[in-house]
């Protein structure tokens, strides 16, 4: 008799199990682009698709809803940037003389995104996810991913935004109105990847308020930069050194392999469940990462929005053995420094100085190069003027019958003026500077950031465990919770 | 007499007013030397190349959370000078500094952390505000 209860039951419990597991649906939306073609870098366009891979790739039944730029019309919404050749043909060298020697790379053509349901001009967009966010079910779970530029609110984080195609914006507390059509049982996780994203992390508390206490929602998330910083990924370029932002690095964690097809040289399953969760994915993240972001889960916002004013500074030397300190170590080691202690302190001191001073130095030179590249530009200007006059007079029936006639015969001019070599290298160093030296050095600075952020989040952790209340350590466990589900 | 009276009041008030803010200020001076130079020179860093502003918004909400707590404790440090400058024998400068730091380490240890960090800072703030309200107090006893 007992066997047979224990069978019913078993029957009845698989039944169960499978009835949930075959309604538990994951929906995933993807926003991305940017606000209008020329800010809309292909870059985003790449990003994108590379998270819709790993998540058509990945286990579970998943819907997935797409909403990208103009949507899938046919219009030149992405602006891929390749460097253009030096020669009369490409219109170089005009560019050159009149400025424009970045934006004559410029190409532009329709997103290449598959399966895009719409736009994401802010009102659509808005309509849109309003009916979506009201179809998750109990059981079901709910994951965001924006990809594309943000706006800073200077006053309140709540007022950052999502700059949407056509110039339009969507506020942390527009957004939290939205997601509060998503019912509250589902676990709603986001990933925002963009500039000032940090503000998004007010979405886990009521009405997106600056307070402690948790939202009555389910909801987790992470963040390429904080609320106040610029992130990087931004690019129009195509180039695989270019493949630097936090999306990058998060779905490669989640993926096992690069972007570009290799194995990831590190594990990012850090608690060995042989599943990489989101957490772990934003831990990979935060330490392989060699750019300019310094990324946050809403659960270390949530540590630092604890921490009470007779914590905030004190034993700031201290270095707790915690999932932080570790990290922090690892960065330290990775980028030739002592893993810890007062030497580690010390070493960055000496080499943020001499990084900072050389930072000085470089946008000295940027901006005296700017200058000259002026000068030079308007010298060889004049000259063209006196020649070619229809030339100075761009948007004109004039400069299209200067383009018709006497292009080549002024292009020849530039070519062979005695100061268009020195304009050349003025100009490209001018470029190299901006685009590697100080990018570079700003990604070096970033990791002696990284290292004060990771050290300081574990102490912030181990001052939580010792002096939280029962209902703040209830509230963090529900982040990390919602954090450290798998994809 | 009279004068004698008022000149007590007015330097217990001000000692009431003053030292609490003063003491904060010498709690924060010796926090940022401690994180200077045994820490991570977070406050600095913070300073130099993050956003001022938000460094002086936090500032200014932690002291107007740590402000009532600095009273509070002149309030019981007061309490206890007064008690103890009844007995001859532990009236003075001295029993109030001892009382000072010996109540400032108790509330870092016990309500904070037991760490230098907790406690040096606390006590340089309780020596401070022992000190003004020994100051202030001391006049007292030439009335009787």
């Amino acid at each position: 008799m007992n066997a047979m209860r224990h069978a019913a039951a078993a029957v009845f419990a698989g039944v169960l199990f499978g009835a949930s597991s075959v309604h538990a649906l994951d929906h995933v939306w993807i926003v991305g682009g940017g606000p209008y073609p020329g800010h809309s870098q292909a870059q985003i366009e790449f990003n994108v698709n590379w998270v819709i891979q790993v998540l058509n790739a990945s286990a579970g039944a998943r819907q997935l809803h797409v909403y990208y730029t103009d949507g899938s019309t046919t219009g030149r919404d992405v602006v891929l940037w390749q460097p253009p050749a030096e020669s009369g043909a490409s219109l170089q060298p005009l560019a050159r003389v009149f400025g424009e020697q970045g934006p004559n790379g410029e190409r532009f053509y329709s997103n290449r995104i598959p399966g895009v349901q719409g736009g994401t001009e802010a009102g659509v967009l808005r309509e849109r996810l309003e009916k979506d966010f009201s179809e998750p079910k109990p059981g079901d779970r709910a994951l965001l991913v924006y990809n594309g530029h943000g706006q800073r609110d200077h006053r309140d984080a709540a007022g950052n935004a999502l700059l949407l195609w056509n110039d339009s914006r969507l506020s942390v507390r527009e957004m939290d109105q939205l997601m509060s059509h998503i019912d509250p049982g589902v676990p709603v996780r986001f990933v925002f990847t963009q500039c000032y994203s940090g503000g998004f992390a007010r979405l886990i508390h009521p009405q997106a308020q600056d307070t402690l206490a948790l939202g009555q929602a389910n909801r987790c998330g992470f963040f390429a930069e904080s609320e106040d910083r610029e992130s990087e990924g931004c690019s129009a370029s195509i180039e695989v050194g270019d493949y630097r932002d936090y999306s990058t690095y998060f779905f490669a964690a989640l993926a096992g392999r690069t972007r570009t097809g290799e194995a990831i040289g590190v594990n990012p399953d850090r608690n060995g469940d042989n599943v990489v969760s989101l957490y772990e994915a934003h831990l990979f993240a935060l330490s392989q990462a060699h750019n300019a972001d310094l990324p946050r889960s809403t659960s270390e916002v949530f540590l630092e929005r604890w921490q009470p004013w007779y914590l905030r500074w004190i034993d700031t030397g201290a270095e707790p053995d915690n999932v932080y300190g570790r990290m922090a170590r690892e960065v330290a080691k990775k980028n030739g420094l002592p893993e810890s202690g007062p030497a580690l302190i010390e070493k960055m001191r000496v080499r943020r100085h001499a990084m900072t001073q050389k930072m000085t130095e470089l946008d000295e030179e940027h901006e005296n190069l700017g200058r000259e590249v002026k000068t030079l530009q308007k010298e060889i200007r004049k000259e063209i003027g006196l020649r070619w006059p229809e030339a100075l007079s761009p948007y004109t029936l004039n400069f299209v019958q200067f383009l018709k006639k006497d292009l080549d015969a002024a292009q020849d001019f530039i070519l062979s003026h005695p100061r268009y070599p020195e304009l050349v290298t003025k100009q490209d160093r001018h470029a190299a500077l901006v685009h590697e030296e100080i990018s570079s050095l700003d990604r070096d600075i970033t990791q002696l950031d990284k290292i004060l952020r990771l050290r300081n989040l574990a102490r912030l952790q181990g001052q939580f465990e010792r002096h939280a209340t029962e209902e703040e350590r209830g509230w963090y466990q529900r982040l990390q919770s919602c954090e450290g589900q798998p994809l | 007499m009279l004068k004698k009276k008022k000149r007590t009041k007015g330097a217990l008030f001000l000692a009431w007013l003053l030292a609490p803010l003063a003491a904060y200020a010498v709690y924060m001076v010796s926090l940022v030397l401690l994180d200077s130079f045994r820490g991570d020179g977070l406050m600095l860093h913070q300073y130099m190349f993050e956003s001022r502003r938000q460094l002086v918004v936090q500032l200014l909400s932690d002291g107007r959370q740590a402000l009532p707590v600095f009273y509070a404790v002149t309030l019981l440090l007061w309490v206890e000078i007064t008690l103890l400058s009844r007995f001859n024998e532990w009236s003075g400068v001295l029993p109030a500094l001892l009382a000072g730091t010996l109540t400032a380490f108790v509330i870092a240890a016990l309500l904070v952390e037991m760490s230098w960090g907790a406690v040096v800072p606390s006590i340089a703030s309780g020596l401070l505000l022992s000190l003004a309200l020994a100051w202030a107090i001391r006049p007292s006893r030439s009335r009787g």
